[in-house]
């Protein structure tokens, strides 16, 4: 601040430092938005990632079910429950 | 000893105060002059509206009553400035015109608030039926006067009404602030001509390192309505957000339930 400076040449000054101060201030917020966004960016690509992963993992166990589904020998116990089954059904039928 | 300079804007509106009608800037400013007890100048910054007869009462009420003529269209933050370009003293206090000093010892109080590392001091405010105007700014979701419509003389939690104490803002209806410290941050914006440039100015205050903080046994009256309609419009929202968005999600300094 000078002595000698009129009015004027004051609120021509304030002018500019208030300029320059905002525009510093604008460009602090973007920044800090930018980096809020690329937070959330890099949460979003971690829990996709992670998604993904499992989405992986389900499917290949699903892979191995449908193929042990697939060789799974009909043995001597079941063949009996279902002739008895058949049987006792048939018993009931009217003669 | 120590000059303070008082900024007063006014177009010299007369109201009705308790059953009688007045010119609130002639009041405001004999108040001041009665209770200064420091040495003060008065700007009284004139909007071109101000009848004659009312500038003449100011001058008439003594030597360090100054009036400036402001001639463009309104805008507080502009007219703030005229008046602190004018302006000779240590410190600036800005003063709404529709006030009136409470506490005798007021602007000592204010003075002695403003300590090295202090960049404004606020009052305490009231309006005219005794209850809280302003007791500190708080922002978060929005801009709010701490304690506002409680008691005038209501401790708050922890007394934090009834104490000196930093706060995140106050209000330009009357702040003490140094004049290195307003010409150092460029004064008021006048991108905000007339919502939230206290705010603003607070903010750049606080950026740069400089406290705020509310001094509670200065006591003014504030006549404004408690009804006020703000009138904030979008553009003055979007320039306060774009600045200071991050800090004023955040006040360190008041409870968010008070």
């Amino acid at each position: 601040m000078s002595e000698d400076e009129t009015p004027e040449q004051r609120l021509a000054r304030w002018t500019n430092t208030d300029a320059a101060i905002g525009n510093a201030a604008e460009a602090e917020q973007l920044r800090a938005r930018l980096g809020e966004r690329n937070a959330e960016i890099d949460d979003l690509k971690a829990r996709l990632a992670q998604l993904t992963s499992r989405v992986a993992q389900v499917e290949a166990e699903n892979s191995e079910l449908r193929q042990r589904a697939g060789r799974m020998p009909v043995t001597v116990f079941v063949r009996r429950v279902y002739r008895r089954g058949r049987s006792a059904a048939a018993s009931r039928l009217p003669r | 000893m120590t000059l303070v300079s008082v900024v007063v804007p006014s177009i010299g509106v007369t109201g009705e105060v308790r059953g009688h009608t007045r010119v609130y800037v002639v009041e405001a400013v004999r108040s001041v002059l009665a209770t200064a007890h420091v040495d003060v100048e008065v700007i009284v910054v004139a909007g071109l509206e101000m009848p004659a007869a009312v500038a003449d009462e100011l001058r008439g009420l003594g030597p360090q009553v100054r009036l400036v003529d402001y001639r463009r269209p309104f805008n507080f933050s502009a007219v703030v400035n005229l008046g602190a370009a004018h302006a000779a003293g240590e410190h600036l206090l800005l003063l709404n015109d529709d006030t009136e000093v409470v506490t005798d010892d007021w602007l000592l109080k204010m003075v002695d608030a403003c300590g090295e590392g202090v960049g404004a001091v606020g009052a305490k405010l009231l309006f005219e039926d005794g209850t809280l105007q302003h007791a500190g700014h708080t922002y978060r979701t929005a801009a709010g006067h701490v304690g506002f419509g409680l008691p005038g003389d209501a401790a708050g939690r922890n007394g934090l009404l009834l104490r000196r104490r930093e706060v995140a803002g106050v209000t330009a209806a009357c702040m003490l602030t140094p004049y290195s410290v307003f010409d150092a941050v460029g004064g008021f914006t006048e991108t905000l001509p007339g919502n939230y440039n206290d705010v603003d100015y607070c903010m750049k205050l606080r950026a740069a390192g400089w406290s705020i903080v509310y001094e509670p046994s200065a006591v003014l009256y504030h006549f404004e309505s408690r009804s006020r309609v703000a009138g904030i419009k979008p553009e003055e929202i979007d320039v306060i957000q774009g600045r200071w968005l991050t800090q004023l999600r955040n006040d360190p300094f008041t409870p968010a339930d008070v």
